[in-house]
């Protein structure tokens, strides 16, 4: 079937030609399907393609934007999701995941190379605030500017102008030229300006981190007005915290592909372990180039260090832990000469190696004395129970002592690391316990009573 | 159901045809005009905001211009060929003309440029920013022009009927630097040696166009390459139908017209088909 339509974007109608129908079930007003966009690595190689490609379209000889060429790479591969109304979708990934430019894509600013994307009403993206302000020019002249260039039209930035000043709280300033602004100034009244569009599909790529925290407050509680009229929103942010307030629902994107898409909570931990697992690969990955110690003091070859690391129930090495579980760490080394008395003390440090999370002693109370260690390899297991390390990576210090002397024999200061996973919870801080929360009135002029 | 779906999808534009595409471009301008307003507004009237003599400068340039050919005249340095009218007020109107036709080419030139600042941020119809960027052009033209003509009136000199004609005789040299900067516009976001090649390359031009001195006395080669460049009829036309009240070269001239408006829906089609291929390597 094909039919010939118009199409609203932003308060721009474009005329689109005769295609394939689209029509959209139940709610939804986004669908996003088999997305691709590259980009070229080389600016040698993407000034080549940039003019063949615009040749060779004008002369409609057909070519191939579904197949990668030489130095070119895929930013956004096979990306599918749909959007319904009244739902808030956060986008998250690290920095060169596709985020931002899924979101020009779907705002209409890049064309894709491969897939289609379709939505309903107007669409309006927060991706900078104080798009097109002249420094020269007054606030109030930005304002119908700024409006005008995302999409308002006249009328409408007429109806909504003190609405805008007062959302923007710039006072006195507003006949003023916006160069004698502060920055948070501009920003507030660039942010103020496009969240009065109020399209059926807000786009919004970190930009609520803007301003003092009563303007980010008041920002907060215009997104959830927003979302209560049942307008869809899709937002992207760093800020994990805002995402969970905000979104129902959640989108991992990794080098340019979606990993996960679902509810928020679940997106959420799966991206704070995705984290943890990246940071835990990358300094694995550097720990191949790196010195195994950051420092370490050995007297003589009495005693050799050997390997270090955590132990799964089954006695494989493995590199992370869940919390709360039993975390199990060993300490492989050699002793060369016979030893009267021998223990352990090992530290866990936080990501920055500046905190000590864990440390213990193995003759700590005399609970185990090691006795006259005759010479060969050894390994050394400490077990707790049930650990309370908060998610994050972690690393291993280690010291070898004779137990009768005080003599030290190895004291290493390792790169060792390992990752503490999340289990179903939002979980920060470095220790980890067990919560309940109660609230309590508390009546004027006397202490605490009922209620919870 | 919804009504009103907007699809994005790959080569989306290439399907379309030519006179589709610039019809598409021709009812985006009318719809954003009120985008058009506030973007010509806002690089019109503050572009000389932070100098002395602010929109004076529009002005000035054209009268340097007119002093140097004036002074190389009198030293004898250059032979504008015969005329029956004050050479200094004929290389005024000249030059005023040529400076519109050369602004006017580096504005359409910049079309995908105007939207710095928020290209990457906003969609809009791009092609919108050349009916602002010609706008812009046209307004300084005007400005000289009633600059001009005041000038020529307090110094008396006789100004034909049709000299005030000259607001609507130069929309065939705007045409046709629209085509050109159009078709410029795309190949500079990927090449910049486009937009530096096309500042000398109007400099040369200006040379081989009877632009400061006339065509009639002219012999051999020069004569051969002035026949052959269209702006000699395009400027040399406009601007003896202003100066002089006639002209030699009226069919060319009309014939060119509609040349360069065919030039323009060509590269219209051009931008609108091409723009997606480039658009993303302005970033």
């Amino acid at each position: 079937m094909f039919v010939k339509r118009t199409a609203f974007v932003g308060d721009f109608m474009i005329m689109k030609p005769i295609q394939p129908a689209v029509s959209f079930e139940n709610d939804s007003v986004l669908r996003v399907e088999n997305l691709h966009k590259k980009f070229c690595r080389t600016l040698r190689h993407s000034m080549y393609y940039g003019v063949a490609d615009s040749v060779r379209s004008v002369l409609g000889v057909p070519y191939g934007t579904d197949r990668l060429r030489n130095n070119e790479f895929w930013a956004l591969e096979d990306i599918n999701f749909e959007l319904r109304r009244g739902e808030a979708l956060g986008i998250i990934g690290a920095n060169g995941s596709g985020k931002s430019t899924l979101l020009r894509l779907i705002t209409g600013i890049f064309p894709p190379d491969k897939g289609r994307i379709a939505f309903a009403g107007r669409i309006g993206a927060l991706i900078a605030v104080g798009a097109g302000f002249h420094p020269h020019m007054t606030g109030r002249e930005n304002i119908y500017l700024n409006g005008t260039i995302l999409g308002m039209k006249r009328r409408e930035i007429d109806a909504k102008l003190d609405e805008i000043i007062a959302f923007a709280d710039i006072g006195d300033f507003l006949e003023a030229p916006i160069s004698t602004y502060s920055s948070g100034m501009r920003v507030r009244l660039g942010f103020a300006i496009a969240v009065h569009c109020e399209p059926d599909i807000l786009l919004v790529d970190e930009v609520l981190s803007v301003g003092d925290l009563a303007f980010r407050n008041k920002s907060m509680r215009k997104m959830r007005e927003f979302r209560a009229k049942a307008n869809a929103l899709i937002f992207i942010s760093h800020n994990l915290d805002q995402i969970r307030v905000l979104c129902d629902r959640v989108i991992i994107m990794d080098h340019g592909r979606l990993l996960f898409d679902g509810d928020s909570n679940e997106g959420l931990i799966r991206y704070e372990n995705l984290c943890k697992d990246m940071r835990v690969a990358a300094i694995n990955r550097d720990a191949g180039n790196r010195e195994l110690f950051r420092q370490r003091h050995s007297d003589g070859g009495r005693v050799a260090f050997v390997d270090l690391g955590l132990l799964n129930r089954q006695g494989e090495r493995v590199f992370e832990v869940g919390a709360f579980e039993e975390l199990r760490v060993f300490l492989d080394f050699i002793i060369n000469e016979e030893s009267e008395e021998i223990f352990f003390a090992l530290a866990v440090l936080n990501e920055a190696k500046n905190i000590d999370c864990l440390w213990s002693k193995s003759n700590d109370r005399n609970r185990h004395r090691f006795r006259n260690i005759s010479p060969g390899r050894y390994r050394a297991v400490v077990t707790y129970k049930e650990h309370h390390l908060g998610p994050g990576v972690y690393f291993i210090n280690y010291h070898i002592m004779n137990g009768a002397t005080g003599e030290s024999y190895d004291h290493g200061f390792t790169n060792v690391s390992f990752s503490v996973k999340s289990h179903g919870h939002f979980e920060r801080g470095i220790v980890l316990s067990q919560d309940s929360w109660e609230l309590e009135r508390i009546p004027p002029g006397g202490g605490a009573a009922g209620g919870s | 159901m919804h009504t009103g779906i907007t699809v994005y999808e790959a080569h989306q534009r290439r399907r379309t045809g030519m006179l589709a595409a610039v019809c598409i471009m021709a009812a985006d301008a009318v719809r954003c005009r009120e985008l058009i307003w506030q973007l010509f507004r806002r690089d019109f009237f503050m572009q000389y905001k932070k100098s002395f003599l602010g929109l004076g400068w529009i002005v000035l340039s054209p009268l340097l211009g007119f002093a140097s050919w004036v002074f190389m005249n009198a030293a004898g340095v250059l032979n504008p060929g015969t005329m029956d009218f004050p050479y200094p007020a004929f290389v005024i109107i000249s030059t005023t003309l040529w400076g519109f036709f050369s602004n006017c080419v580096v504005a359409a030139s910049r079309t995908l440029k105007a939207g710095q600042g928020f290209i990457d941020q906003v969609h809009y119809p791009h092609h919108t920013m050349l009916v602002k960027e010609l706008l812009q052009a046209y307004a300084n033209f005007l400005i000289s022009f009633v600059f001009v003509s005041v000038l020529l009136l307090c110094f008396g000199v006789n100004l034909h009927a049709l000299y005030w004609a000259a607001p609507v005789l130069v929309v065939p040299m705007l045409v046709f630097a629209a085509a050109i900067g159009l078709t410029a516009s795309i190949i500079t976001v990927v090449a910049m040696d486009i937009e530096k090649a096309l500042g000398y390359l109007l400099g040369f031009l200006m040379f081989l166009t009877p632009v400061v001195y006339t065509a009639e006395d002219r012999t051999g080669i020069v004569k051969a390459i002035l026949a052959l460049n269209p702006m000699t009829y395009l400027h040399g036309c406009a601007r003896d139908l202003i100066v002089f009240g006639r002209t030699a070269g009226a069919d060319v001239f009309l014939g060119l017209t509609l040349s360069a408006f065919l030039l323009l829906l060509l590269s219209m089609k051009w931008f609108y088909v091409a723009e997606e291929k480039v658009i993303e390597k302005m970033f």
